[in-house]
């Protein structure tokens, strides 16, 4: 069972936060998607945020995106992974953002690789697509995932997140030199 | 170092199902216009809450030429719009597409046995409330037209996925053209 | 399950070259169609990475986007399916994505993802000319260079 599913969240109503937690630590890699979209109502780009474990320090990312017009390329918060492409309530109604973020070994005792890649869709000539990589420079094993966003205070009721797990198979015997 | 693989370890017990199915899947062996995926809701809604599909393609374009491929949602051929994030081996370029009858991705072309590639993910295929959103991440090596992409796309209506289709945009699909479609379960 | 995890190491000393062999064709009677890599790995200094098939790392196209973290990010082509760039000694994460690995009428097309939180974010796809059928993948770097202690590297099969 190499890749298996550990929790899911879908709001039925307005939330501040989609969280995560209790991540057990059985797994190789974490693999969440997520399909959010925020109460942002002045623009139709909201940035999501991705902590672990609620510590708000460590991170680091860089970040190639693209608006629908030009291109561009930053690097992120310390305090948590900041992605452009969230879906905010001035995009096109009842469409919300499509993006995976995979978790390289969430239980070692290193800092923690990690890979997101988003979109957002708009009837519109705007609309977001990216690609991350990130740093948590953490030992902790992550055993939790908090959502949040910069401009709105809520994600809309239907937004989703699903966790997955995924099993590295066994080496067979390998011997390393 | 070298690691050996061996038969996959299975102890003889029957390995416990995970969350990540394929469904179905066509290889082409001639030449074929579009590929449809169909009945989708009544098949996989009950069991499935995302789905991937995962593919290679190449048409029947004049050789080394640069060719696209599409997808329609339910039979629907208007009110899309589609963005893509790409880079062409000089410049990364971002842009809306013009056509709003479809979803436009790369699929390849020329010498013969060269295939593009793409994955798209479609999440929360089946829920009633959210629009379709699509995401897909693309490449092309033709000489002259290689491309790399991650393409967003939309038809913006809230109905339930029921049917997938695909098909080149200069031509029709060579054999070899291989399509599969894969279930992602939300529950244990 | 149709995501098959084929075989995974995680180095306790460095090394220069990993190296999956006999990777089968079907597992448990479920025949595979696709290889992903998922790598998270450091070397002693910064050198390109990057994957090979059956020991023959020539007749190989790609092209890739990225971005550095200023300006509107790059794109170049390249004869190598690159799996990192930049600098590496701080840990790249890398997944590549090998499609109809088995055929024997179709060139091998890949996409990978790869990126350093302080150096880059890259996408890429690849082709390697040839018809072969893949039973074997390499991972190595151009300068050489080793991988270092606790870099893992991981196969899976789809179905």
């Amino acid at each position: 069972m190499t890749m298996r599913f550990i929790q899911r969240v879908e709001l039925t109503s307005n939330q501040a936060a989609i969280e995560l937690t209790s991540i057990p630590s059985t797994f190789t890699d974490l693999k969440l998607v997520y399909s959010l979209r925020s109460n942002r109502s002045d623009a139709p780009l909201d940035v999501l945020f991705i902590r672990f474990n609620g510590i708000d320090s460590g991170y680091s990312r860089r970040q190639l995106r693209g608006n629908g017009s030009s291109s561009t390329s930053d690097t992120g918060d310390t305090q948590q992974f900041n992605v452009y492409g969230l879906n905010a309530n001035n995009s096109t109604a009842n469409t919300f953002s499509n993006g995976e973020l995979y978790i390289a070994n969430y239980r070692s005792s290193n800092n923690k690789s990690v890979s997101i890649d988003d979109v957002f869709e708009n009837n519109a000539t705007e609309a977001w697509q990216g690609i991350n990589a990130g740093l948590w420079s953490n030992s902790a094993a992550v055993s939790s995932i908090r959502l949040t966003m910069l401009f709105g205070n809520s994600f809309l009721s239907g937004s989703s997140a699903t966790l997955y797990g995924i099993t590295a198979g066994s080496s067979g015997g390998v011997v390393v030199s | 170092m070298l690691i050996p693989i061996g038969i996959f370890a299975s102890s003889g017990a029957i390995a416990a199902p995970g969350s990540f199915d394929l469904l179905e899947s066509t290889v082409l062996t001639g030449t074929q216009a579009t590929v449809s995926f169909t009945n989708l809701t009544s098949k996989y809604a009950a069991n499935y809450q995302h789905l991937q599909v995962r593919l290679v393609a190449k048409d029947n374009r004049s050789p080394d030429a640069s060719s696209r491929m599409y997808l329609r949602l339910n039979g629907v051929s208007s009110g899309y719009r589609w963005h893509e994030l790409g880079g062409e081996g000089s410049v990364v370029y971002s842009g809306v597409g013009s056509a709003t009858d479809r979803i436009i991705f790369q699929a390849n072309t020329g010498n013969s046995g060269n295939f593009g590639a793409s994955v798209i993910d479609l999440l929360d295929a089946f829920e009633a409330n959210k629009n379709r959103t699509f995401r897909i991440f693309s490449g092309q090596l033709v000489s002259g037209f290689n491309l790399v992409t991650l393409v967003s796309g939309s038809n913006f209506s809230t109905s339930s996925t029921d049917s997938l289709l695909f098909g080149s945009d200069f031509g029709s699909f060579v054999a070899g053209t291989r399509l599969s479609l894969y279930g992602i379960k939300a529950t244990a | 399950m149709s995501y098959i995890a084929l075989a995974t190491t995680t180095l306790t000393s460095p090394d220069a070259e990993i190296v999956f062999s006999n990777i089968p064709t079907s597992v448990n009677g479920v025949a595979l169609r696709d290889l992903v890599l998922v790598a998270d790995f450091t070397t002693a200094t910064s050198s390109t990475s990057y994957i090979f098939f059956n020991g023959n790392d020539a007749n190989v196209t790609s092209v890739r986007m990225g971005g550095t973290g200023s300006g509107s990010g790059y794109s170049d082509t390249y004869t190598k399916i690159f799996i990192s760039a930049g600098n590496q000694t701080t840990g790249q994460f890398a997944t590549a994505q090998v499609f109809d690995f088995t055929a024997t009428d179709k060139h091998k097309t890949a996409l990978t993802r790869n990126g350093n939180a302080g150096t880059l974010t890259q996408a890429s796809a690849g082709r390697w000319a040839s018809t072969s059928a893949i039973n074997v993948l390499h991972i190595k770097n151009e300068s050489n260079t080793a991988f270092g202690t606790g870099s893992t590297f991981s196969l899976y099969g789809v179905a």
